[in-house]
């Protein structure tokens, strides 16, 4: 209890820490601080008192520390303040958004959790041999490829040149469309994200999977005629399980920041296209909640991943003397 | 042939012979020929755009990004309007006349005039709009600034709006383009309430936007049944929906009219429609910089006949416009066309430069004059590679005059902040002028310590005409006095207009009767309340007609 408190403080420091990193690195950036308000002719236009005033009324004429213990305070009380650019709250910007974000990067996850760790599984099953060969190409190749490029590619074969699928966006148009249209329209984004993480899980759960075949138990199990198949799921799977909760707590953070460039690429109506908006207008309020959502689902997942471990590994937990166990 | 050309023109084909055929049929029937708006109606399906993102929002007092601005514009009406000239037509105002030497405007409603919800458009609405604009509390400052001008607004019934000025100001009439908003509906973002030809529908963020046809316009509902924004954040990918057949007008970057002017299947569905919207590309030389460098207008006419403008628009970058002359739109009343721009001649600007002191030069070959270098900084925006060319087009024809000019690309709001407080040597940037020729905010001196005269120009004779203009109401009499303040400003040359950009949009050849001009193919009367569905016969003699032709 008290290491799960220890956690969970040293989370919130982290947090905090990093809102108050992200607001100075956001305020001090060059140039305009009224740029997002205002049409560039409007801002050059100003009279010093209007610009004064505009600066007073959005709280620019305290300094940036301040700005930031208000924002925090606000933010604790679940007020994190309006978008510059639309006047909208920023909760409701975000909420509008999050599903499809949500949706987006579940879609791909389950993807490459259905497809990525069985085929490391797989070739970890036969080292060598030319599944492993072929499924470790095929994975290096996803892997080193960037992922804009793979969905560029994807929305060009797919959408322009065979029109298979939807060109952009999360809905058809046609609101009576069914089930079926939001499947096709959630195919090529979901693909174009799971594609670089299937290569990934696959490496990873390979590596791990590898590891627990090749350690001394297996060859032992080996040696006494254990068939290979219970070997591999009892040495090599199982035990893989552990390193894999690791990556779960990875995540997280994804599910609401991972996925910025497809989006942006497939107009997705989601938290990256709203990122990447924001960050262009010097929106201060939707960047630092979405940066903040990041750093807090990052630390929550590595806590979970910490806590998930521990509960899978006996070898990881404290025991009351502080001595860890066998 | 590519595959996807080989695609586009399988489908063109078919669809032609489709066209041709129910053409035929329709002659038969007697009923093939019949045009014009109303015929069509509102019939069909709405019309399909393409847009970059989410407006900032639809309340027009709240709008500060121009899309926002042009949809709010849609959905309300205004008392007045440009046409696709640029010249005022009226909207909710039936007429209007200035009346007190100037002093005095006078609007006449339209009474026929309904907000969506059925209620009648008041002369009180107009004044709730004007005290709306001018709250610092509630609207952008640059309504304050439109109407900062304005004494007193008034009803003097329903239908007749007074409004008065402290004194004479001409250009004043077209700040009346502000949309009018309603006295009895509060909530102008989650619900925009308009009387204008397009009803708010619906708005899903971050993917689309729908407008409905107002069937009870006052001026006549739109020929087409709604409007219909699809949110595609590239250029390219709009391109690719509009060649897929998602959207029916998409805005062409350079790189998309590359892609496409060549393709004989793309002009076969999509027209390409060209258009100059009243936008200046410049370089403007600070004049009041120290050590002086541009403080000399011979200097300044060297440097813009030392840029071969024309050259760069031939060989770099084709299509993206035509040379500049003056800060004065060749699209805006008030232009004088029988100034030429300054051409390429280096030899030229080299002998201005000598007359100018500017002889000697140092080991590098650049000019010095009483020791000091012609060394200066370019600022501009690194938003486009298109700036990069432009910028280092521009080092290079300078260098070979002996002037050595660095570059300093920086981010639009740091460019913003420098030009605002005045952190520059020269400028390269673009600005939007207005459907008025007024000049007061480039040239007026009271605008160069702060303002938008960035080039520092100070010159008493031109500051009284452009005031004397502003207090004239006939056009003949303004134009004429702006003619003269071209021909000084070209003689002065404070700013080097290297281009008036044209813009480009394709549009599907199934919507008929779209006009572009000095606004735009939207923000103007009628706009798109002007488009309506060809009929199967129209297309069928137009793809004859192209196909012969």
């Amino acid at each position: 209890m008290a290491r799960l408190t220890g956690r969970l403080a040293t989370a919130l420091l982290t947090v905090v820490v990093a809102t108050c990193a992200i607001y100075t690195a956001v305020a001090l950036l060059p140039g305009d601080p009224l740029a997002p308000f205002l049409r560039q002719d409007t801002l050059a236009g100003l009279s010093t008192e209007q610009r004064s005033a505009l600066e007073r009324a959005h709280g620019l004429d305290r300094p940036v520390l301040v700005r930031w213990v208000r924002w925090l305070g606000r933010a604790v009380q679940g007020d994190i303040g309006r978008s510059l650019r639309t006047n909208r709250p920023v909760a409701d910007e975000i909420a509008a958004r999050f599903g499809a974000t949500l949706e987006l990067n579940l879609a791909a996850t389950l993807l490459a959790v259905l497809i990525g760790i069985p085929l490391g599984w797989w070739s970890a099953h036969r080292p060598g041999g030319l599944a492993d060969r072929l499924g470790g190409a095929l994975t290096l190749a996803l892997y080193a490829l960037p992922y804009f490029w793979l969905a560029l590619i994807l929305q060009h074969l797919f959408a322009v040149q065979l029109g298979w699928l939807p060109l952009y966006g999360r809905t058809p148009p046609d609101a009576a469309a069914g089930f079926g249209a939001r499947i096709a329209h959630l195919t090529l984004p979901a693909t174009s994200l799971a594609l670089h993480m299937i290569a990934f899980y696959a490496r990873f759960a390979r590596g791990a999977t590898l590891e627990g075949l090749q350690a001394l138990s297996a060859r032992l199990a080996r040696a006494l005629g254990v068939p290979e198949r219970r070997i591999l799921v009892r040495e090599g799977i199982v035990p893989s399980l552990v390193p894999l909760a690791t990556l779960f707590g990875l995540l997280l953070p994804a599910l609401a920041s991972g996925s910025v460039l497809v989006e942006t690429i497939f107009s997705w109506p989601g938290l990256g296209s709203l990122f990447v908006t924001a960050l262009l207008s010097r929106d201060l309020p939707v960047v630092l909640a979405l940066t903040t959502l990041t750093v807090v689902l990052t630390v929550a997942g590595s806590v979970a991943a910490d806590l998930l471990v521990t509960a899978a590994d006996p070898r990881r937990r404290v025991s009351p003397a502080g001595e860890t166990g066998p | 042939m590519s595959p996807s050309r080989a695609r586009c023109a399988r489908h063109d084909r078919r669809r032609f012979l489709r066209r041709l055929g129910l053409a035929a049929a329709g002659t038969l029937l007697g009923s093939g020929c019949r045009p014009a708006r109303r015929a069509a109606g509102a019939a069909g399906r709405p019309a399909r755009l393409a847009l970059m993102s989410d407006p900032r929002s639809l309340d027009p007092m709240r709008a500060p990004d121009i899309d926002g601005w042009r949809l709010a514009r849609l959905i309300g009406d205004s008392l007045i309007d440009i046409d696709a000239g640029a010249t005022p037509v009226p909207r909710l105002a039936r007429r209007w006349q200035w009346r007190d030497e100037g002093r005095t405007l006078v609007f006449a409603l339209d009474e026929r005039a309904r907000w969506h919800d059925g209620q009648a458009v008041t002369a009180a609405d107009v004044v709730h709009t004007w005290r709306t604009a001018v709250d610092p509390e509630i609207a952008l400052p640059e309504l304050q600034q439109d109407f900062a001008s304005v004494d007193t607004v008034e009803a003097h019934s329903p239908t007749e709006v007074v409004v008065r000025y402290r004194e004479p100001f001409a250009p004043a009439l077209l700040s009346w383009r502000l949309p009018v908003i309603p006295r009895h509906h509060a909530d102008r973002v989650e619900q925009p309430l308009g009387c204008g030809p397009w009803r708010f529908a619906d708005w899903q963020t971050g993917e689309r936007l729908l407008f409905e046809a107002n069937p009870d316009y006052h001026l006549g509902p739109p020929g087409i049944p709604g409007l219909r924004f699809e949110i595609i954040r590239d250029y390219g990918a709009q391109l690719d929906a509009l060649i897929s057949g998602l959207i029916d007008v998409a805005p062409l970057a350079p790189d998309g009219f590359r892609r496409v002017r060549d393709d004989e299947a793309f002009a076969r569905r999509f027209e390409i429609v060209s258009y100059r919207m009243p936008y200046i590309f410049y370089i403007a030389w600070r004049s009041d910089r120290r050590p002086a460098l541009f403080d000399d207008a011979r200097v300044r006419r060297a440097l813009s006949l030392a840029i071969d403008r024309q050259g760069f628009l031939d060989r770099v970058a084709e299509g993206l416009g035509d040379v500049g002359v003056t800060s004065f739109h060749p699209e805006i009343w008030g232009f004088d066309a029988s100034i030429e721009p300054w051409p390429y001649d280096p030899e030229r600007a080299a002998r201005l430069l000598d007359a100018a002191g500017w002889q000697q030069r140092d080991r590098d070959g650049v000019r010095v004059r009483n020791g000091v270098p012609f060394r200066f900084r370019l600022l501009y925006a690194a938003t486009s590679t298109q700036n990069d060319r432009i910028a280092g087009f521009v080092q290079a024809h300078l260098r070979e005059v002996g002037i050595a000019m660095e570059l300093e690309p920086a981010d639009w709001s740091v460019v913003l902040d420098r030009s605002r407080t005045r952190r520059f040597d020269a400028l390269m940037s673009g600005r939007m002028l207005g459907y008025d020729p007024d000049p007061y905010e480039l040239w007026h001196s009271s605008q160069a310590a702060a303002g938008v005269n960035y080039c520092g120009y100070r010159v008493a004779d031109v500051d009284a005409l452009i005031e004397r203009a502003r207090r004239i109401h006939d056009r003949a009499e303004r134009t004429a006095i702006y003619r003269r303040i071209q021909r000084r400003l070209h003689e002065d040359e404070p700013m080097t207009v290297l281009f008036y950009p044209r813009s480009r949009v394709a549009v599907s050849r199934e919507i008929a009767d779209f006009v572009s001009g000095p606004a735009g193919y939207i923000d103007f009367w009628p706009g798109p309340a002007g488009w309506r569905w060809r009929s199967a016969a129209e297309s069928a003699r137009a793809a004859i007609a192209r196909w012969r032709g």
